[in-house]
């Protein structure tokens, strides 16, 4: 039960700077390629920002915060499955016959 | 005062086949993973909020279209078709050979500068999210979260 506080806690801080890293590489987007790319950015759950970032690490000197949020990203994907098995696992070990 | 027209376009970018390319291979994950029952891109807005982000939900409608679920795919996300649409018009743009690639995106870059379908249809989806978000607030939360 600890050890699922601790993911969630962990997930929540991964969220936390995916969600700080987005935030600035979409002020970029916004500054760099125009409002339409900013919003298509916001209502992409962040993956066009991601992609654009990328694509535009090397001209606009973003490589390190590119390769910090794409960290952050993993990291989050991990512990959200970790944390989904982890709760799987653990109504599979409840009573199911409770009277 | 902001002219939508004065803003660059964005489907003149499907002239350059490496972004069509790489944006089609980004969604296959998504879609694909989804289909084996997992979230390849969990939201952290949703994590953090609690709220869906206006994208929440889209991957599950596009999917669900996709296999021909209409009413389905428009109950989680009204904008699954546009999302087909799009993936449909990258597809042609990694396909089509260099010259009438070219045209093709200078054609519907035209349309873009003309009618601002692109800005109409994002601020119609800000909108739209919105309206769920404010109106059917737990309905949504409920139905993104599963």
């Amino acid at each position: 039960m600890a050890a699922l506080g601790l993911i969630g806690i962990l997930a929540m801080l991964a969220a936390l700077g995916c969600l700080v890293l987005f935030i600035m590489v979409l002020i970029r987007q916004f500054q760099t390629a125009g409002p339409v790319h900013g919003i298509i950015g916001i209502v992409t759950c962040t993956i066009w920002t991601f992609i654009w970032g990328w694509m535009n690490a090397t001209k606009l000197n973003i490589k390190n915060l590119m390769l910090i949020w794409t960290g952050l990203i993993v990291l989050y994907i991990i512990l959200y499955i970790i944390g989904g098995a982890a709760v799987v696992s653990q109504m599979g070990e409840m009573p199911t016959n409770m009277q | 005062m902001l002219n939508p027209s004065s803003f660059p376009t964005v489907l003149s970018l499907l002239r350059d086949r490496k972004f069509s390319f790489i944006a089609l291979l980004a969604s296959a994950p998504l879609l694909l993973v989804f289909a084996n029952g997992g979230v390849a891109w969990p939201c952290p807005f949703l994590h953090l909020t609690g709220i869906p982000c206006p994208g929440c939900g889209l991957t599950r409608a596009t999917y669900l279209l996709l296999q021909g679920d209409v009413k389905n795919s428009l109950t989680f996300h009204a904008f699954s078709p546009v999302v087909v649409l799009g993936l449909g018009i990258l597809t042609s743009s990694v396909l089509l050979p260099e010259r009438p690639r070219a045209r093709w995106a200078e054609h519907l870059a035209k349309i873009e500068r003309k009618t601002g379908i692109v800005i109409l249809l994002l601020v119609a989806m800000i909108l739209y999210w919105l309206g769920r978000v404010i109106f059917l607030n737990s309905t949504f939360v409920q139905l993104i979260q599963g």
